[in-house]
């Protein structure tokens, strides 16, 4: 028998072989995923909990000239609510820009920065806004930017966005 | 002076060359020791004995080794000749210090008109036995001494002649062992436990170092490979996690990149590592089966012969004996 066992092991040898990853480029920041100039929510996929809070950072992929924009945010108002809303780097500069949100209370935000005077402009990829949600129900939700966003340049026209991107956040 | 020692150079060169020689001879020197008897008289078996021992010098195959001199030394080391008929026993007490090869003993038990027979052929070297008959047979006196004078050409490795076989009478139920006879099996069971170890059982060096060999570097170079894979397999893992938290454009190209970099060394090294485990159990596979196919020469017995010094205790002196076989 102790021959039989060595030859079913050897034979196993045959089939041997070791774990493979496959990984997937699916970062939404990617230019390769997602068409710029984008406005995007990076990352896509949260977990939480009822009452447990979550940050969504929201990205402008490679742009060119922006002076402003408005990022329009929808998300169900049943399942979050929203806590907070701050500027993120990308605007950054001397002068800061204006920055104001506007949550209409129905699962649509609004937030606006710009920059004021015509001298100033930013270009490439950063992260406009961070908006923070309470989870208030169990379930699946999404949180998408709208087409109805915009991005402006220094002489007020507007730039056309190839690319809206959206988040998922699961509360168990 | 210088002539001197080489002549003596060049006799002890030939007497090496005729022990070499003599190792090729199909004769071996044999001392028989007398049977064990149950239910015969001790006449009767030293008689039987000398029965046996006649037929073994028929067989030509076989220098008997003076019966004397075996006693005396049997005697010398401190046993008694009546208790002292195991092989186990008369290689203890003579060893080789006599030069001969192998011993003889054996057996003769009879209950009514059922006889057992039983002989063993020992190495004096080694101790173990080279070749063990057991013979039971039923049936008149005389058929019982034909047994036995088959199974002293048996014990020899030889076929009996047709003018003891067509003397059989009565019946007769026979084993010969081998039982440090190669055999397939053995080889098989070996091979399988490590690659090489059932052809080096069976003396074919080469191939046992071929299989080994092989399989040593096959596996070798397989987990070579699986070092290479598995730090490739870290590097996938933790420039992928790089990637998907990177929120800078040239971040995300350089991971991007490395992470397909790292995915293609660990594809690559696990392609290899299959690979090289496959030829370690095809390897392993072909040298179970050649292992168990090869075909084993029967090895004759005096093919182990050797040369050795003795020492005769009657005349107190060493002695060389070598032999030339006339057949």
């Amino acid at each position: 028998m102790r021959w039989t066992n060595t030859v079913l092991i050897a034979a196993s040898l045959l089939y041997t072989s070791c774990d493979l990853i496959e990984p997937e480029f699916d970062n939404p920041l990617d230019v390769q995923n997602n068409e710029p100039p984008a406005l995007l929510i990076s990352p896509e996929d949260y977990t939480s909990s009822i009452g447990q809070s979550v940050e969504i950072s929201v990205y402008a992929l490679e742009v060119e000239g922006i002076a402003g924009m408005r990022a329009q945010i929808n998300y169900d108002d049943t399942m979050l609510k929203i806590l907070k809303v701050t500027a993120g780097t990308f605007f950054d500069s001397n002068e800061s820009p204006l920055f104001v949100h506007d949550d209409d209370g129905r699962g649509r935000l609004d937030v606006y920065s710009v920059f004021m005077g015509r001298d100033k402009q930013v270009s490439g990829t950063g992260n406009i806004a961070v908006i923070t949600f309470q989870v208030i129900s169990n379930g699946e939700t999404i949180v998408e930017v709208s087409n109805g966003s915009q991005l402006l340049d220094s002489s007020g026209n507007p730039i056309i966005i190839q690319s809206y991107g959206q988040g998922v956040i699961r509360a168990q | 002076m210088f002539f001197r020692y080489g002549y003596r150079l060049l006799c002890t060169l030939f007497i090496y060359w005729s022990a070499a020689y003599a190792q090729q001879s199909s004769v071996i020197t044999v001392a028989v020791i007398d049977f064990e008897q149950e239910g015969l008289s001790q006449l009767e078996i030293q008689t039987l004995t000398q029965r046996f021992i006649s037929e073994v010098e028929n067989t030509a195959k076989a220098i008997l080794f003076d019966d004397n001199v075996v006693k005396s030394q049997i005697q010398a080391a401190g046993y008694e000749l009546n208790a002292c008929k195991k092989a186990d026993c008369v290689v203890t007490a003579i060893g080789d210090s006599l030069g001969m090869q192998y011993i003889i003993t054996g057996a003769i038990k009879k209950n009514d008109d059922r006889y057992r027979l039983e002989a063993f052929l020992t190495d004096v070297v080694t101790g173990k036995a080279e070749r063990v008959i057991n013979t039971n047979y039923s049936g008149p006196v005389d058929g019982m001494i034909t047994e036995l004078e088959i199974m002293a050409w048996e014990i020899m490795d030889q076929d009996p002649p047709e003018s003891l076989t067509s003397k059989r009478k009565g019946k007769t139920k026979k084993k010969i062992k081998r039982p440090n006879a190669k055999t397939s099996l053995g080889a098989l069971a070996r091979a399988t436990v490590m690659p090489g170890w059932g052809h080096r059982y069976l003396e074919q060096d080469t191939k046992s170092y071929m299989f080994f060999g092989s399989e040593l570097v096959a596996l070798t170079l397989g987990y070579f490979s699986y070092i290479e894979y598995k730090n490739a397999y870290e590097d996938v893992d933790i420039f992928w996690a790089k990637y998907k938290n990177a929120t800078d454009h040239y971040q995300l190209q350089e991971y991007r990149a490395k992470t397909l970099e790292a995915e293609e060394v660990m594809i690559d090294n696990n392609n290899n590592l299959t690979v090289m485990f496959r030829i370690a159990a095809v390897v392993h596979v072909v040298n179970m089966l050649d292992a168990y196919m090869t075909e084993i020469a029967p090895q004759g017995i005096a093919e182990k012969a050797r040369i050795d010094l003795g020492y005769d205790p009657i005349i107190n002196q060493p002695q060389l004996r070598f032999s030339i076989a006339l057949d």
